[in-house]
């Protein structure tokens, strides 16, 4: 007999698509599957309650055909267009402003090749000095934001960055290392770039290691602890190093916190490469990393190899990560704050994370870098005391402000 | 409608020198729901964890829709690796929701459905058009038209259950897999689900396991009962043979007073001495 579930209006037009996706045309039901598909009358009734009824009742149904694609966390358009309009104000600005006064459309004129009307020193300050440290920055930012939203999504924890996971505190051992054996006075070594990777793939590996022992009971969890572990051993050997190389802990100091002032283009050549690759490899996992969320075994029962998946996203991450650090030294927060706050805005499916988090990651690094070398004109401030400095309390503003994040 | 959906055969699973399953066999027909049953630790989650392959059997075979899953050790350790199927291909006729099922943070109920598709995005991709229609339809099929753009985190035990089932369904797979999809819900919700399952099945045609706690439910919705204990199956078929006062004293060590409505099954729960189990009576 019929039941008495009543199909809204709007929905008969796509309940009559014949195509109900690949997966129920290789149904082995047979008659069953597709032909029962389009018509529910012939259910059975079993004299119990029969859930569907109750929605059909609903009033608020008129809306549903646009209701469910409503529904979906796409890439917006306005917030596309909100991301790459912040990078060209973030790199216009960054740009224009600075210790040597120069008119914006002048500038603006120069970077793109007309006719500027600037002075050939001025032009070569843009071409040479501000030009490289913005890219710099922009790539820096974009890439630690986008690695940020990676191990989160990855680990499938919040708390997941390149600093709970000893990524950067590797780093951070393999430079202290590098610029100790250089001794004292000398320029930065170019081998510390290379110092770097080293330290941080092997702190990633660790905890990698470390974290994924121990059988069944291995979890999310186990990894965090693991990393959290790994990051205080590699920092106290950093100390160590620091305390036997006294006449090198100024340049080790420097490093740590960050900076973009030695920026020329040959730092934007080593880093771009890296970051190409490790772009592309997130970007093509933004489908994967959504599927990791629902944890390993679902994954896996939907499947995914969770495991290669996890490999692949964590050593590349961690690549970009060990690349923007050992250009730019430890900059904190653009890995936690970045993601967040586009999660809270825009929303959660890596879709729409990480290219918003390439985009305002890099847009917000600029703005900070303007900072660090604006404040204290002439001076400068480590770019990664701005980053936290700015970045904590917005965080916390934005947790604050959003009970659905905290719920 | 009577091809074999499902078919286990003499299935072993060991975990750390444990045999959680001792020779499981069973047999599910397409359109057939049949309920597991069984004590705690008689090994029905890891029939489940078997099945979508999360557990790697030691002996024995699986065959699903026909397409065998030959359950050889291949590589090392606990890696999962099965010859014949692949993942991609066994989670296309499994549809696996688990006993607590996490829930991804800032999820709204389409994103959530929609990941049902992963096992037909091409890898390195994201989803289709037909991905989305199959999306949208399931959401249709479970009423949750007015629920697709709210976050998964705000809905009631019994909507997320049906969440569930939406995203099962948008996986197209002719099996569904249910472990113990009714704890944690009140008992209009329970119902709500059962009838749900019950009415996608003979919709679509597919097959139904459920592992389940309440013996009466599993008495009333299911065609057949398999009631296991220490990894084996120990009585399978129809709901009356199974759920005997006998059996549930022998296996559960509970006393229980079975009487029959509609023709099914419902089993009530008797004050008094507690019977000892024959499989406690056996390890002491």
């Amino acid at each position: 007999m019929p039941t008495e579930r009543q199909l809204p209006p709007d929905a008969t037009g796509a309940d009559r698509l014949e195509d109900t996706g690949r997966g129920l045309a290789s149904t082995p039901a047979g008659e069953g599957g597709d032909a029962a598909l389009l018509s529910v009358s012939s259910l059975p009734d079993r004299g119990g309650p029969t859930a569907v009824t109750q929605d059909a009742s609903n009033p608020e149904e008129a809306g549903d055909a646009a209701a469910v694609a409503a529904g979906l966390t796409t890439l917006r358009p306005v917030w596309l267009a909100a991301g790459i309009l912040a990078v060209i104000a973030a790199t216009v600005v960054g740009l224009v402003v600075g210790s040597v006064a120069m008119p914006p459309v002048g500038v603006i004129k120069e970077v793109l090749g007309l006719p500027s009307g600037l002075s050939a020193a001025d032009a070569a300050i843009i071409h040479e000095l501000r030009l490289p440290r913005v890219v710099l920055a922009l790539l820096v930012g974009a890439t630690l934001a986008s690695c940020g939203a990676a191990y989160q999504g990855v680990f499938a924890n919040p708390l997941a960055d390149p600093y709970t996971l000893g990524v950067a505190a590797g780093a951070g051992l393999g430079a202290t290392v590098a610029i100790g054996l250089a001794g004292p006075g000398s320029a930065t070594p170019g081998y510390v770039p290379v110092a770097a990777f080293a330290g941080a793939l092997l702190a990633v590996t660790l905890t990698y290691v470390l974290g994924t022992t121990g059988g069944r009971s291995r979890s999310v969890t186990a990894l965090i602890v693991a990393g959290v572990a790994i990051a205080s051993f590699l920092t106290a050997a950093q100390t160590y190093v620091m305390q036997q190389n006294t006449d090198t802990i100024r340049q080790v100091y420097t490093w740590i916190l960050g900076r973009l002032s030695t920026a020329g283009w040959g730092e934007v050549l080593i880093l771009l490469p890296y970051f190409l690759v490790t772009t592309a490899v997130l970007l093509s996992h933004r489908w994967t990393l959504d599927v990791l969320g629902l944890g390993d075994d679902e994954a896996a029962a939907l499947g995914i190899n969770v495991r290669r998946i996890r490999l692949l996203v964590v050593v590349a991450a961690s690549l970009g990560t060990a690349a923007a650090v050992s250009v730019s030294g430890l900059i904190a927060f653009v890995g936690i704050i970045v993601p967040h706050t586009v999660r809270l805005v825009a929303g959660s499916g890596h879709r729409v994370l990480l290219p918003l988090s390439l985009l305002f990651g890099g847009a917000f690094l600029v703005l900070a870098d303007l900072a660090a070398r604006t404040i204290v004109t002439p001076a400068e401030l480590p770019i990664g005391v701005i980053t936290a400095f700015v970045g904590a309390p917005f965080f916390a503003l934005v947790l604050h402000t959003s009970r659905r994040y905290l719920r | 409608m009577s091809a074999t959906a499902l078919a286990v055969h003499d299935l072993v699973v060991q975990v750390a020198g444990a045999k959680l399953l001792d020779g499981l066999s069973l047999r599910v027909e397409a359109g057939e729901w049949l309920a597991v049953i069984g004590p705690n630790g008689a090994g029905k989650s890891t029939m489940c964890r078997a099945l979508v392959g999360l557990v790697e059997p030691a002996a024995g075979s699986i065959e699903l829709c026909g397409r065998q899953v030959p359950a050889r050790r291949i590589g090392r350790g606990r890696r999962v690796r099965v010859t014949g199927v692949s993942r991609r291909d066994r989670a296309r006729l499994v549809a696996y929701v688990p006993q607590t099922p996490v829930v991804p943070a800032g999820f709204t109920v389409a994103d959530y459905v929609l990941l049902g598709r992963t096992p037909y995005v091409r890898s390195l991709g994201t989803d289709s058009v037909s991905d989305r229609v199959a999306m949208d339809q399931a959401i249709r099929r479970l009423g949750l038209e007015r629920f697709a753009g709210r976050d998964i985190a705000t809905l009631s035990g019994g909507e997320r259950q049906r969440v569930l089932l939406a995203r099962a369904l948008a996986q197209a797979a002719p099996i569904l897999l249910l472990d113990e999809p009714t704890t944690a819900l009140d008992l209009g919700a329970q119902q709500e689900v059962l009838e749900l399952i019950d009415t996608l099945r003979h919709e679509v045609g597919l097959a139904v396991v459920t592992t389940l706690h309440d013996l009466t439910l599993a008495g009333q919705y299911s065609d057949r009962l398999v009631l296991i204990d220490a990894g084996r199956a120990v009585a399978a078929g129809p709901p009356e043979s199974v759920l005997t006062e006998e059996n549930i004293e022998r296996f559960y060590g509970a006393r229980m007073k079975v009487v029959y409505e509609h023709g099914r099954p419902v089993v009530l729960p008797l004050r008094g001495p507690v019977p000892v189990r024959t499989t406690d009576a056996e390890a002491g």
